[in-house]
């Protein structure tokens, strides 16, 4: 029982995602610029190495308007690549401190977390991109497993597995503007917020943890408008077929100005065997959301998403999902964040989850992290008042 | 004569020079773009207008552009041969604009940067309330002056460009 809580918090608190949207503070709406994915998160560019040791590092001292990018923006800090080739890996390490019951502190239990052990490579030529990312997980990460596999919802324990979470390739066209690809990819919708475990990303699946798919997918980056749109294939690293889902996703986001984005996404998709239910069940989800940064310390992210879930021969259910978070950098490189949030997957619990994050970011070396997550979170349930509980997580992330 | 002749001309001289007088800093933006969505905000605090009786002359100092990165400021600042060329600056003909309140309309005006002119059509607007508040802005191509912009690690900088200003004067 106990080994299960921990395989099970693991799942709740795998982090692996290295997106900021936040960045909007710094007039990036764009998040191809930085990424290699186009739609964001993930593997740098070597653009996006230099920004992050530019806007992104803590300093003691300013930086000097003509001081060229440090090395220690580089792979490994020190290594400098070739330009067709780029190669980084992502450490997540932490603690989460859960009170044993009640809110007191002492007594509480002290939960070791590996979040993520990734390499990533991407090879560029000419106008083709080709991207994998590699790495070690454990139970909670079966989706995106190549070995062992494991068969979803049967309890199985599947212990330490080999990762893919993305294998994609792509070509680049219209001045770079278009990007077409076909492979295991993040699914494009709303915000690509760092926190998956955040209901909007846990109750639409859209997370980058492990809810990639395999699909063909078409993105475009302008200056006003961006988006993409996929073709869901199914998730070929979990078997039977029964389980794969199929469909579509899509978001599409419009700049108002250099600081005010407003977007609209859209997901429906079909599985003989919805992974949770077992059910033959087609899944809804579609939203708004919008990032605006009134100052250049302050960026607001927002998303609500309508849920619905179709079952044969049962109602349909339906839900929602909504996040607000604010984003303040006190000095550069350091950040806390304020975050609410709710939820409601449409069955008979009394009321809704909500949820409320009180965070830090410090960025204190090239591409490292120490991040505080105070989380208090109401979980509905059948007949009762709900459950509350509180939680302190601790994170040290490097990105090689 | 003569004496009747200099003195009116001292007048008309000095008349000129009384015309319209800047109040406040005022502001410039700068909006760029580049590949693959980037957009860039470049914001000036302080602009400087001068009337010579005959044109209405705002200028930017290169340096107080920040685009809210240092390195890029720095790349800006070479890109434009700043130390050559520290400013830019757009002349207008006072007779081509109307300095009234409500007053707003396209006009044509004489952009200097670095070290090339080029006329160029510019939109403005214009609200009076004692002192006269004017917001304008143009687009431009950096390429017809003679400006050479950099690729950065895979990220380009399009030549075309939109310039604002607002800025109050006062008679």
């Amino acid at each position: 029982m106990r080994l299960f809580r921990w395989c099970l918090l693991l799942c709740v608190f795998a982090l692996p995602a290295w997106a900021y949207p936040w960045m909007v503070k710094h007039g990036y709406g764009s998040c191809a610029t930085c990424h290699v994915d186009p739609s964001g998160s993930g593997q740098l560019t070597q653009y996006g190495r230099a920004q992050s040791d530019i806007l992104v590092k803590w300093r003691t001292q300013p930086r000097k308007e003509d001081e060229e990018v440090p090395k220690t923006a580089n792979f490994l800090w020190f290594a400098e690549l070739p330009e067709a080739l780029n190669l980084s890996g992502n450490f997540r390490y932490g603690s989460l401190i859960r009170p044993a019951s009640g809110p007191q502190f002492v007594g509480g239990l002290f939960i070791p977390l590996l979040m993520a052990v990734d390499l990533y490579a991407t090879v560029n030529a000419g106008p083709t991109v080709w991207h994998v990312t590699t790495g070690l997980g454990i139970r909670n990460a079966g989706q995106a497993a190549i070995l062992p596999a494991c068969t979803p919802g049967n309890g199985e324990t599947c212990s330490v597995q080999w990762l893919m979470r993305e294998v994609w390739g792509g070509v680049k066209l219209a001045d770079d503007a278009v990007m077409l690809r076909a492979g295991r990819v993040n699914l494009p919708f709303g915000l690509r917020n760092n926190e998956h475990p955040s209901f909007i990303r846990a109750y639409t699946r859209t997370d980058v943890n492990i809810h990639q798919q395999y699909g063909v997918s078409l993105s475009y980056n302008s200056e006003n408008l961006r988006g993409e749109v996929m073709g869901i294939v199914g998730n070929f690293q979990i078997a039977p077929d029964l389980y794969r889902e199929r469909g579509y996703s899509a978001f599409a986001e419009y700049s108002f100005s250099h600081n005010v984005y407003v977007g609209a996404s859209s997901l429906i998709t079909h599985a003989g065997a919805d992974i949770a239910s077992q059910l033959a069940t087609t899944r809804h989800a579609h939203g708004l959301f919008a990032r605006v940064a009134p100052t250049e310390k302050l960026a607001l992210l927002a998303e609500a998403d309508f849920l619905a879930w179709q079952t044969q021969g049962q109602l349909d259910r339906l839900g929602f999902a909504a996040f607000a978070q604010g984003d303040l950098t006190v000095v550069n490189g350091l950040h806390v964040m304020l975050t609410g949030e709710a939820a409601h997957d449409g069955t008979a619990t009394q009321g809704a989850n909500y949820a409320g994050w009180l965070s830090a970011a410090w960025y204190f070396f090239a591409h490292c992290e120490l991040r505080i997550d105070n989380i208090f979170r109401r979980k509905a349930t059948l007949g009762g008042p709900g459950q509350f509980e509180y939680q302190l997580l601790l994170q040290l992330h490097a990105y090689l | 004569m003569f004496r009747l002749a200099l003195l009116t001309s001292m007048l008309t001289s000095s008349f000129a020079f009384a015309g319209w007088s800047q109040e406040g800093d005022g502001s410039a933006t700068f909006d760029a773009k580049g590949t693959m969505g980037l957009k860039i905000h470049g914001v000036a605090k302080k602009v400087a207008v001068a009337d010579d009786g005959k044109n209405l002359t705002v200028t930017v100092k290169i340096s107080d552009v920040d685009t809210d990165n240092g390195l890029r400021n720095s790349h800006m600042a070479e890109d434009m041969e700043a130390s050559k060329f520290p400013e830019l600056s757009l002349t207008v003909p006072l007779d081509s604009i109307k300095l009234a309140d409500g007053s707003n309309g396209t006009a044509k005006g004489t952009f200097t940067i670095h070290g090339k002119t080029k006329e160029v059509p510019f939109k403005y607007s214009v609200a009076c309330k004692g002192s006269c508040t004017v917001d304008g802005s143009a687009d431009l191509t950096l390429s017809d002056f003679g400006v050479k912009i950099r690729s950065y690690l895979g990220i380009t900088v399009k030549p075309d460009i939109s310039v604002g200003a607002k800025f109050t004067v006062k008679k």
